[in-house]
Formats: structure tokens, sequence, C-alpha cells
């Protein structure tokens, strides 16, 4: 009896806070204003962001936006250091005291839906997230969702990265080039000899022999160095393949793989890659390149931002440019790219309005490309420009769509193309109207401004490499891993193993141990700690998701 | 001590009635309450080794499954290496340092100046206050293939070393640095020690003619061995710290095999990959070893030594 | 007896001669290479950013500057970071030392004339060795004590420490036992006794113990990281760690984006020297005591 009238109490209860929406003209707005104003808790990291005086991440012109939009205020409970989120949502969930909505990768996602920490988003995200939103995020046939679906149901928004960001890009100092009158390289025989000449024939002409060819390092860029090397030997590094006989397999127990780990095995011994590369991170890298020690570097889109940047800084004869991967041996491009999702947000089992999340996402597209577009890039071009790009981290959560660099890279080259740099009919992309402004600068003269010309350098050439070279946004044109499934037990075990068993044994033999016995010992443990069961499981998986995700 | 007292100190010291002793009992009050809230109550955790740990059902909702995360523990294909790189760094840590320290001390002590004397111990005891943190920065600066250190071998005509890419080199330099750092503390030690020996035993030496080095073998050594068995039996308590945090800021993927050991690997599991439950369990292994090593030294340093830790 | 000792004198006086000099000449090197990392770290701090980022230093500053400090003594997480680690210092040192002090007195007892003393030493000691791991710790101090981004995570924990606890317990044993028995004829009591006549013979241990907790403290750095859940909070330790760490892996553009603003190498070698430098400050002050204040055991009569 109790139990009952308990019910109807709760019944009640959730009459009584929805009945506000069902009063509503449009009972799922996406933009729908609360009534009451809605609280939501959440950890942020504090980043590095330039403020105005008086604001901050706990109160800026955004954040009043949102409230005055949609009543949603934000409690930062956590306001954590860069880097330091992922940790902190370990803890936080050890001891299950988490916030509204926060951000997960794929194996902390699928521990908090093993522990019932999170609600499923799907049917919020049917109700009131917008078309365009949709749109967005369908992107390859709902891929993003993949991985964070369990029993058909997605428990992740997705938080997207741009299309691109697994697909490296070679930056080359091009003031090397032209010393030795050297053209960039474009397979793997030029690219060997263009490594000989800067290892060996004095690219800066300071007449020491202190220089070598590749940055390449242990950490932040490694992955992007094997897939380049694998592509220049006609193979692709770290995927699961569908095989011909419709399952997938794992490429880098294949014994093709012996083949690009033979040469990267060569260019260590010749001193083409630094000798300590296995103890540089991606710090003590980036001194090596501003230093001027290395002059190729296999990087992402925008790594123009970072260590060439760097090295501009440093010294200001450095010239680099961005050129496509060596090709195929048979002179094509079948570039790596991921899916380009390595992070969710998600929602408190515990918090009432999942849906909130759904409108914030919803008002940022507006933001940024909606009917409030004029007014935040108004606003960024004028009181904050000084924020630059990190205007978009002054709310708490925000998404960069996947081919948002890409459009931007696609409607500069307009303006340069029409020749009468005249940005009128790109109005619609305001961010590439504030790109081509640093560009501008940079290009008449102002050579301070670095940041310019990390603009022009990553929208100009690495642009050019992925729409002309690489095959544009067409997903067919890339190998993308199909190892998509959301996590599991079995999974979430035995990945760390085989990972590190993998990066610890290809190390191994780029630094000289030998090739056959060291392989075959590694493909041998890799099916004993793991290899095997994942093979099990993601093949389980693609059986059942094939003709959803890849429905060709 | 007390065995050599005299009768009326027994009576005034030994006496054990409650109303002589309860102010000692409140004394250890405070500490014993502390204690008890910041080690023993997060003791119950321990449970977890034993299950599979969930958050939101706690320690005593989760699944029971026993000794499952022991079994995957032993499975798992490093954790022989890893116990194995355990013992190697640490006894020849503990070798090493307290090797070290003897020969450092017995050289100080032949310093005649006191200046130097005093400035050297000083200066030698600075880096033991200094954390790894901060030394890890410095020393992956130094010993890099461009630091400081190969171009002094260069200079001097050598071949470079990497010592941050073969195993063996690693735990070459991991030991090495740990001399660096932990020499001074136990020299000052075994100095102390040395200061204590009675002088007429060297007079009498020398009108025996032993010369400074036969003076050193045959009565420094002898009367400082105790306290050297004391620094070797307090080691072995803590033979499964290797030095976790030397390691951690030291270490990459090349010489995983040569220097991951039980510490870096629990904080690995428990801190990056949230495996809590098997974090325990390795921890728990950790202790009960521990534990052995800890009551083996303590009868050891007593029966050797006739010292107490204690 | 001063004869004999100069008869000897003459008798080696070649061959010790030889060896003094070596011997000195060999302290004096290692002084030396005890000293060159933190000269390096300081030259380092001190060049300019293209000399540092270019490996052109070594022991000398290139292109002198003192701009990275300006910037890190400007920035206002470093000075809440130093005010951090000193209140904790602070704090953390008192808890320490009191709980120490009043454990160390009855521990220094003959099991006979401390009933139950075996049992706290086990019962302290046992802690050495077994502890329940991260999650319950973290449970307790964050959810139970709600002690997240206060000093308090940082001190209490660890508010009775094993290791100096011992070494106090071993200094007041050594102290003779006459003194103490003379005023146990003058009716004192315990409280009297240790407060009259073992601190003040302690001093030395003490002292040293001061310094070892000042020292623990201040390098701590893991508590600090998790228990802080916002780098205002963090001690001096923690950031360096938590930054030197981030640095190291950078695969995201807002990473990248973010770090150009901290042009890393000067930044860090400026942050280690300011958290090196409190310690090189108490160091000569207190390191004196340490030689005889260290009791590690005692002797068994």
């Amino acid at each position: 009896m109790k139990k009952r009238i308990l019910a109807g109490l709760l019944a009640l209860v959730l009459l009584l806070t929805v009945a506000p929406f069902a009063m509503a003209e449009d009972k799922y707005d996406p933009l729908g204003r609360y009534e009451e104003p809605v609280t939501i808790r959440i950890m942020r990291e504090k980043q590095n962001i330039w403020f105005p005086e008086g604001e901050s991440i706990y109160d800026n012109v955004i954040t009043r936006f949102i409230e005055e939009k949609l009543n949603i205020r934000f409690d930062i409970v956590w306001a954590v250091e860069d880097g330091q989120y992922g940790q902190q949502i370990n803890g936080a969930m050890a001891i299950n005291d988490l916030p509204d909505v926060f951000q997960v990768d794929a194996s902390q996602l699928f521990q908090a839906y093993r522990a019932d920490q999170i609600q499923p988003l799907q049917e919020v995200y049917d109700l009131y997230a917008s078309e365009e939103v949709k749109e967005i995020l369908s992107y390859n046939n709902n891929l993003f969702f993949s991985k964070s679906s369990f029993d058909g149901k997605t428990y992740g928004y997705p938080r997207t990265d741009d299309f691109a960001s697994g697909t490296p890009i070679m930056f080359i100092r091009q003031d090397w080039l032209d010393n030795l009158n050297l053209k960039a390289p474009t397979d793997l025989e030029s690219f060997i000899a263009v490594c000989d000449a800067f290892t060996n024939k004095d690219p800066d002409g300071n007449g020491l022999h202190d220089t070598y060819a590749l940055a390449m390092d242990s950490a932040g860029s490694y992955n992007m160095y094997c897939r380049a090397f694998a592509h220049m030997t006609g193979n692709v590094a770290d995927a699961w393949l569908e095989g011909e006989d419709g399952t997938l397999y794992y490429t880098d127990i294949q014994p093709e793989t012996k083949e690009w780990l033979k040469v990267m095995q060569d260019f260590y011994a010749k001193g083409y890659i630094s000798k300590e590369y296995i103890s540089l991170g991606t710090d003590r890298m980036a001194y090596e390149i501003s230093g001027g020690k290395t002059g190729i570097m296999m990087g992402y889109f925008w790594t123009a931002l970072y260590q060439p940047q760097m090295s501009v800084i440093a010294n200001p004869d450095a010239k680099w440019v961005a050129y496509p991967i060596p090709a195929y041996p048979d002179g094509s491009y079948h570039v790596q790219a991921d899916n380009s999702c390595y992070s969710w947000l998600v929602v408190n089992k515990n918090f009432e309005h999942p849906e909130a999340l759904i409108k914030l996402q919803n008002l940022w597209y507006e933001m940024w490309r909606g009917c409030y577009s004029d007014w935040y890039h108004g606003l960024n071009a004028t009181t904050y420009a000084e924020a630059q790009e990190d205007f978009k981290y002054y709310p708490p959560f925000w998404w960069d769509p996947p081919l948002k660099n890409f459009e931007i890279g696609a409607n500069l080259r307009k303006v340069y193309d029409s020749g009468n740099m005249d940005t009128s009919f790109i109005d619609d992309d305001p961010e590439a109207v504030k790109a081509f402004t640093v560009m501008e600068d940079y290009r008449n003269g102002n050579k301070e401004n670095y940041y310019g010309w990390s603009h022009y350098t990553n929208n100009m050439y690495a642009w050019n490499v992925v729409e002309d070279v690489y095959g544009g946004t067409d997903p067919s044109r890339y190998m993308m891993s199909r190892s998509q499934a959301p996590m599991t037990s079995k999974i979430a075990r035995r990945l760390p193993l085989v990972d590190s068993l993998r990066t610890e044994s290809f190390d191994k033999i780029i630094m000289g141990a030998d090739l056959d016995s060291t392989f075959d010992a590694f493909v041998k443990r890799w099916n004993s700690v793991g290899g095997k069961d994942l093979y099990k499981e993601y093949n389980a998986w693609y059986k059942e998701n094939k003709n959803v995700y890849w429905p060709d | 001590m007390i065995r050599s007292a005299a009768a009326p100190r027994r009576s005034l010291l030994a006496r054990s009635k409650i109303r002589e002793t309860w102010p000692m009992h409140l004394m250890m009050l405070g500490p014993v309450i502390m204690i008890f809230i910041f080690a023993y109550v997060p003791m119950v955790g321990i449970v977890i080794a034993f299950q599979d740990y969930i958050p939101t059902k706690g320690f005593f909702g989760s699944e029971w499954i026993n000794f499952e995360n022991f079994e995957y523990m032993f499975m798992l294909p490093d954790i022989w290496q890893i116990i194995g790189n355990t013992l190697i760094i640490s006894v020849l840590k503990i070798v090493t340092t307290i090797g070290a320290s003897i020969i450092f001390a017995l050289l100080i002590s032949e310093v005649k100046s006191k200046t130097l004397n005093k400035v050297s111990q000083s200066v030698i005891l600075f880096p033991w206050f200094i954390s790894w943190v901060i030394l890890g920065n410095i020393f992956k600066d130094a010993f890099g293939l461009n630091g400081m250190v190969n171009q002094l071998i260069k200079s001097l005509g050598g071949n470079e070393v990497f010592f941050f890419g073969e195993n063996g080199l690693f735990r070459g330099l991991l030991i090495g640095t740990n001399i660096w750092k932990d020499l001074g503390y136990n020299m000052v030690i075994l100095l102390t020690a040395i200061s204590g020996i009675d002088p007429t035993l060297y007079e009498a030496a020398t009108i025996d003619g032993a010369n400074k080095f036969q003076q050193k073998l045959k009565i420094t050594l002898p009367s400082i061995m105790p306290m050297i068995v004391l620094l070797f039996t307090l080691a072995l308590g803590g033979i499964l710290n290797a030095g976790f945090e030397q390691v951690l800021v030291l270490y990459n993927n090349a010489v995983l095999d040569s220097s991951e050991i039980l510490d870096t690997y629990i904080f690995k599991i428990s801190y990056y990959e949230s495996q809590h439950s098997l974090g325990t369990a390795v921890g728990l292994f950790k202790s009960v070893v521990g534990t052995i090593c800890l009551c083996t030294s303590y009868f050891l340093a007593n029966k050797l030594a006739g010292y107490r830790i204690f | 007896m001063k004869k004999n000792v100069n008869r000897n004198h003459i008798k080696e006086s070649l061959a010790y001669r030889i060896f003094t000099v070596f011997n000195t000449g060999f302290i004096l090197l290692y002084m030396i290479i005890c000293l060159v990392p933190f000269i390096h770290m300081f030259a380092l701090s001190t060049s300019s950013v293209a000399a540092a980022n270019g490996n052109r230093v070594s022991l000398w500053p290139v292109e002198f500057t003192l701009s990275a400090y300006t910037e890190a003594l400007s920035d206002n997480q470093i000075l809440s970071s130093l005010k951090m680690s000193a209140l904790r210092v602070v704090l953390g040192v008192a808890i320490q030392m009191l709980f120490t002090i009043l454990a160390a007195y009855p521990m220094s007892r003959e099991n006979k004339a401390f009933p139950g003393r075996k049992a706290y030493v086990v019962y302290i000691v046992f802690t050495m060795l077994f502890s329940g791991g991260f999650v319950p710790s973290y449970l307790l101090i964050v959810s139970q004590l709600k002690l997240a981004n206060t000093v308090w995570a940082l001190v209490l924990p660890n508010a009775v420490p094993v290791f100096n606890l011992i070494i106090l317990m071993n200094f007041f044993r050594q102290i003779p036992k006459e003194i103490e028995e003379a005023a146990i004829v003058d009716g004192a009591g315990h409280m009297t006794l240790l407060t009259r006549i073992y601190l003040p013979l302690s001093m030395n241990a003490l002292l040293t113990l001061v310094l070892f907790a000042c020292v623990g403290h201040w390098n701590a750095w893991f508590d600090g990281m998790i228990y802080m859940r916002d780098p205002i909070y963090y001690p001096i330790s923690t950031f360096l760690r938590v930054t030197s760490d981030r640095i190291q892996n950078v695969s995201t553009m807002e990473d990248a984006r973010l770090l150009m603003r901290i042009s890393p190498r000067t930044m860090i070698m400026a942050y280690t020297i300011i958290c090196t430098l409190p310690i090189v400050c108490v160091y000569p002050f207190l390191q004196r005591y340490v030689k005889s204040g260290l009791v590690l055991g005692s002797v068994k009569g």
C-alpha cells in the first residue's frame, strides 16, 4: 500500500516537473527556456584562457548568455588543472561522487555504464537535438555514436574532433630543402634521399654534423610516424580492417608490418631518427625542433600551431611547409583517418534534466553558425578579440563539427582564388573571415604575428594537402579502423595490455632488435595476452553492426 | 638496558600499575586515533582485492570473486618481470648506496680540515632533501644524448651513451643517481658512529705500528659494523619499495623491461586505468611480502647487531 | 702520547700525505658533482627561451634574463601554490611534531614500565606495511570527511610519521636514566619528565625531525594532485609535477594552443628553482643537527 502511495506521489512529481513543457507550444523545443532555473554541477579544466577584467570561467559573457536564453546555470564544483580532468573523473567515478554532466573517454564511458552511474541519452537526443546538430553528428553513418552505444541506446553525446584529426601530414623545413637543392619527397625512395641529406649533408650550413631528419618522439606524434611509414610501404598501422572473408583482422600482426618496421629500423640505424627518440616527450622534441636540430615532422593538420611556430619564433629563417606524406608504392594515397571522436559527454544517473545538455549543445551551434552567430562572432572580433579562438572555451561545453576546419580552408581558398581578397561572400563563415584577417596581417609584413603564420601554414598548405591529395572529406578515400565497438569488460582489460605490448615491441625493433624473431615473439605474445579475445569481441560486434555503420 | 639496570631504578621506572601509566596511555590516545582514522579505516577497502569492485555497489555490495584478481595478476605476462625488477633494483640500490656511504664516511673521517669536513658533509647530504620531481627534470636533461654528461664523455674521447634507451644502462642510471641522492644520509649516520669510537683504540694500534689503512680495517670498520648491519637490515624491510618516485619520473617505454616496478605498476593500473580491484590485489601482495621481509629484518637486526629498532 | 702520534705522522708522511691530497681532491670533486645539477638548473632558468630550447645552455646562463622568474612570480597560480605549501609545512610540521613527541615518549619506555607497549608497536608498525590503497582513502577524505580542497587533506592523513617516531623514540631511549630518576624522586609526573627533561635534552633530534618533516611536506606532490580539485590549492610540488608531466604528451590542438603560451623549458626550470629555494634557505640552519639527532636503533644492554 505504502509503495503505491509512493508511486502515486512520484508520478505526481514527475507530472509537475514535466507539466510546464507539456503546456508550452512546442513540447520539445531544442532551445526552450526553462521556467525554473536549472543548475548543472560540472567539472572543468581551468585552461589558460584570456578573460577581460571581472570575467572568469565561473561567470562570463557566454555563461550569462546561456542563463538568459536557457535559464541554465553552471556550478563548477571541480575546477581542475589542465590535463588532470581524466584522472579526476577516474577518482570521482571510483567513489561515485560525480558531476551532473561530465566528459569521458571510451573506457571511462564503459566503466560508468557498467557501474550504472550514467543515463541513456538516446531518447532526449532524439527529442531535443536540433535538425542541424543531428545532421552534423550523423556524419559517417552515425559512427560517432558507435562506441557510446549499449543495447542500441547511446549513453554519450559525442565531442567530435576534426575529421582529419588522425591523418598524418608532413611538415618540412623548406629552407633546408632549398639549401640542398632538393624537392619535397613524394615516395619512399625520395623520402630516404631527403632524410639522408638532412642528416648527412649539413642542411643548415653551419659546417657541423649536428642535424637529423625526423622529429619523431615517443609521445604525442608517435602514431603519426607509424602511419606515415606504413603508408609509404603500402600498409596500414594499428587498425582493424575487414579481410576477404568479411571478418576483421588486426593489421600490425600481419607479416607485411615488417616492411615498414624494417624501414624505421634502417632509419634509426642510419641516424635519420633521433637516437633517443624513445626518451623524448613532446616537450623535449619541441626543444630539438626549435633548436634547429631536425627538419621533418609527421604531424597533424594543426601542428604548425605548436612546434614549427616555436621554431619560427626561435629562428625567423626557419620555413616550415606542409606536404603530403610519401605515397603508396603505386603512387596512390590511402591515408589513415580516425573515427574522430575521442570523448563523450555523459549525464549523471541522478540528474533530472538530461535534455539540458542537448539544449546547450544546440545553443552552441546557434552561436557558432546559427541565429546567434552575428552576436557571438561580433563579440569575438571586438571586445573579446584577445581571446582569439579560445573564446569558444568560455562556456563549459562546446564542440567542433568534424568538417569545420575543412570548410574554413575551402572558404579561404575561394577568397585567395578570386584574387581580389574580398571576404564578403564568405560572411556566413565568420571564423574563416577571422583567420583571413590574421593571415593577411602576417602576409602583409607583420612577421611577428606568429599566430597568423601558423594559420597560414595550416590553412593553406596543410589544407591543400588534405583537399588535393588525400581525398577531401570523402570517407571512402581514407583507411579507418573498424574496431569501433563499445568497450566490454574483456576489451577494457586486454586493450591496455596489447597496446603497450605493441609499442614496446616495435620500439625494440626500431632500435635494432632482430626484426624477424622479435616480431614473431610479439605476434605470439599479442595473441596470448589478449589479442585473441579482442579478435572475438570485435568480430562479434562487427557482425552485428556492420550494416549499421558501413552499409555499402 | 633494563637488564643491566640496578635494582632500585627498576622499581621506580618499571612499575606497571595503571595508576602510574595512565598518563602514558593518554599521550598515545591522539596518535592512536589519528592512525585509526587515516590508516585503519581505509584498510576496509582491502576487501576489493577479492571483489569485482563497482563503485555504486560499494565495498560490501560488489560481487565477491575470491582470488580471481590474484589469479589474473599472476597470469599477467609481465608480473614476474616486475617482481624481479623490484627485487633487483632494490637490492642493487641498498648494496651500492650503503657501500658507497661506508667509503665516503671513511674518507671524510680522514679529512683534517674542520671546515671542509663540515661543509662536505652538508653538501653531500643536500641532495637527499630534494625530491625526484625536481631532480627528474634535471637528470633527463643532463643524461640525454646532448646533455652535460654525454658532452663530457665526448670531450674525453668516448662514444655517446644512451642512458634512457638501454635496459642495462638505465638500471645503472637509476642506481647511480640513487647513490648520488641517498649517499649523504647513510654517510652521516656512519660518521656519527665513527666519531663515537674510543680514540684510545687508535692510539694503541699506532703504538703497535699499525698504519692508517690497517687502523681503518682493523678498528674503524669493526666498530661501525653493527651500524652497517643495522642499515642493511632496515633497508631489507623496504625491499619491495624500489624507489617509486625516481622510476616514475625517469623511465620510458624503452626501458620498461628493466625498470617497471611494483609501485609504478600499481600506480598505472589504479590511477590511470582505474582497475581498482586489480591494483588493490597487487598492493596486498606487496604488503604481505613486505611484512615477511620486515619481520625477518627485525629479527635479523636483533640477532646480528644486537639492535632493537622498535 | 702526543709524541706517538707525531712519530707516526713522520713515519707515514709520504704515503699518507699523498693520500690526503687525493682524498681532499676527491671530496671536493664529489661536492661539485653534488652541486652541478642545481647550477645547470639555475643557468637554464636565467637563459633566454631561444638558448634554452636550442640546448645551448650548460653551466652558465646564455643571454641572461630574469623574465622566466618575473613571469612565474606574476602568475597567481605560483603565488597561491607557494602559499599553500607554506601553510602545509607550518600546520603539517606542527601536527607531526606534536604527535611524534606524544607517542615517542611512552614508546621509549621498556615493555615492563609501559604495559601495552608491544600492542602499540604492532598497531603502529602495521600501518607502515598495509594500506587500503587509493579508493578507500579517497572515499574517506573526499566523501566522508569533505576535506577536498583544504589543507587538512594534506596534513591529517600523515599526522603520525612512523619513521620519525622511531627515530625520536630511539633518541629518548639514549637519555641517561639517572637524570630522570632524580626527577622522579622529586615527585615529577610523566608530563613534567617529558617537558622538563626529555624535550630539552633532545633538541638535536627534534630539530632534525623538524627538518625532515618540513622537507617531507614541501616535497609531497601526490596527495595534492588527487585531493586538490582546483589548482589554486595545489602545493608547489604538485604544480611542478603536473606541469612537467603535461607538456610531455601533446596530441590535441587544444593542448598545443594552450602550451604555446608557457614557453616551456625556462619556465619549468624557474618553477624548479622556486621550488628548491626554500629548502636551500632552511637547510643550512637545520642540517647541522642531523648528525647528532639521527638515532636509528638502540643497543640492547
